[in-house]
């Protein structure tokens, strides 16, 4: 029988500051932008009958959007670790640690920038935020 | 038990005016940092790195749109109108002492969309700003509320020590030293005349932490920091016994930054100065920031910097407000983001 999987498997821990302490955010239900895309490029030369694509070496990652409502709850807070600080702009910036268990035995990590971290207040309804994290250089995200 | 929000605690003030009630649906607010694409030849990863600049954004969306006031396009707001500069603040946390706010300089209305809807339905705007400058993360020192006389906040200043979104960088052990040598478990990101204040630590005598039970020079003041290395540093103390565990907020830093002052209601003053001061100890005040003299204005806004951008920020914060010819309705709102 196959072994599926759940959202209370889910956990999303980054780092409060680049290079510093790893939270498990405290609210987080949406989650875009994981995996590792191999780029190709196409290469089937003239007199070829198919299209045909080859690798070139080189992985790229996606922007990762994580998404939730917007906490300020000490230590874990969504607001409280992805609030930016001046580190996160700075020019030799080793961005943060995300680690990401999408299910048990699946866990993405990788060292991105905190582009930004914008609230999402709407009338009649908690107050959300969006955080988007972009692959830091040498981007090391990998699954294990 | 984690602490949320919601659309109660929203408030949006431009130039001294309070345009929360126009907001029917939505405003959102960001300040991106921009980053470029930097993997070279034999990486076999894509990567990016920042650029050191950063841009602000501010949009309103589904505002209502009223000719003779209109609040989002500036009839309201005399002599407004696109490319003016705005002082503008959004609050997502309430109007509450010690909460945080966004604060920007130079918000000009960039396009805005009158949104016409059938006969039945009234008639909105979405407005998008451009921001020129910083965004500024601040703490609100004086919520807005009606004052009747001179006043200040210093019987219950905000502590820099008490923001619950403030960085907690772990403590791994206390040394048996004069000065004592702190280690943490991650890089610390403090310099040199820092200050910091020490909870949780166990085991340590003397007690190094923020409140110990005997009157020690550090007590609720924090201790000033000496770097050692990334994950190491000194403070003035004679540890005898050292201690484990517990955690440092940084209290006080030499980085300068910004104050916000928004004159919500100016009705029936003469004059009004504002001045927000900043202490050690949370009883010897000095002036951080003074806010031009609003003299007769019903509404206004300013954002005024501190005295050098390398100014030593102190662990408290209060407002004073003087005026001349409070009514009953005078309302002012201040705050400070402090600088990195």
């Amino acid at each position: 029988m196959s072994t599926k999987h759940g959202p209370a498997e889910v956990s999303v821990t980054v780092e409060d500051s680049p290079g510093g302490t790893g939270r498990v955010l405290d609210h987080c239900d949406s989650i875009n932008g994981l995996g590792l895309e191999s780029i190709t490029e196409k290469a089937n030369p003239f007199g070829s009958t198919a299209e045909g694509n080859s690798t070139v070496g080189v992985t790229k990652s996606p922007d990762l959007t994580l998404g939730g409502l917007l906490t300020t709850t000490a230590l874990v807070g969504t607001w409280t670790v992805l609030k930016q600080v001046a580190g996160d702009k700075a020019v030799n910036s080793v961005g943060r640690l995300v680690t990401i268990v999408a299910a048990t035995g699946a866990t993405w990590t990788g060292h991105y920038h905190l582009v930004k971290t914008e609230p999402v207040p709407v009338n009649d309804k908690l107050t959300r935020y969006t955080a988007l994290f972009r692959p830091a250089e040498p981007f090391d995200g990998a699954w294990s | 038990m984690s602490t949320k929000h919601a659309s109660p605690s929203v408030a949006l003030f431009v130039d001294g005016y309070d345009l929360t009630p126009a907001l029917v649906a939505s405003i959102s607010h960001a300040n991106e940092n921009l980053t470029e694409k930097t993997n070279g030849f034999g990486g076999g990863a894509e990567g990016h790195s920042p650029i050191g600049i950063s841009r602000g954004t501010l949009a309103v969306g589904d505002g209502f749109f009223d000719k003779t006031v209109d609040p989002l396009h500036a009839a309201k707001i005399p002599d407004g109108g696109v490319g003016v500069s705005r002082v503008a603040c959004v609050f997502e946390q309430g109007q509450v002492k010690g909460a945080h706010f966004a604060g920007y300089r130079g918000a000009y209305s960039q396009k805005s969309d009158v949104i016409l809807t059938n006969p039945n339905g009234l008639t909105k705007a979405n407005v998008a700003y451009v921001i020129d400058g910083e965004v500024d993360d601040g703490v609100i020192v004086q919520e807005a509320a009606p004052q009747t006389a001179d006043w200040d906040t210093s019987a219950a200043p905000v502590d820099a020590a008490d923001d619950p979104t403030a960085r907690r960088i772990p403590i791994t052990s206390s040394s048996v030293a004069n000065p004592t040598h702190i280690v943490f478990d991650d890089p610390h990101g403090l310099v040199n005349g820092d200050v910091i204040a020490i909870f949780g630590h166990a085991s340590v005598t003397p007690d190094i932490n923020d409140s110990p039970a005997a009157a020690e020079a550090w007590k609720l003041i924090g201790h000033t920091v000496t770097v050692i290395d990334d994950d190491e540093i000194t403070i003035p103390v004679n540890v005898s016994d050292g201690g484990t565990g517990g955690y440092a907020v940084l209290v006080s830093h030499a980085g300068g930054g910004q104050g916000y002052q928004q004159l919500l209601d100016g009705n029936t003053f003469t004059a009004f100065v504002g001045t927000l001061k900043h202490a050690v100890d949370g009883s010897t005040w000095e002036d951080l920031v003074t806010f031009a003299d609003t003299g007769t204005a019903d509404h206004d806004a300013q954002r005024v910097a501190s005295a050098t951008p390398t100014t030593q920020v102190r662990r408290y914060l209060a407002y004073f407000g003087n005026g001349t010819a409070f009514g009953t309705t005078n309302t002012v709102m201040a705050g400070f983001a402090r600088g990195a």
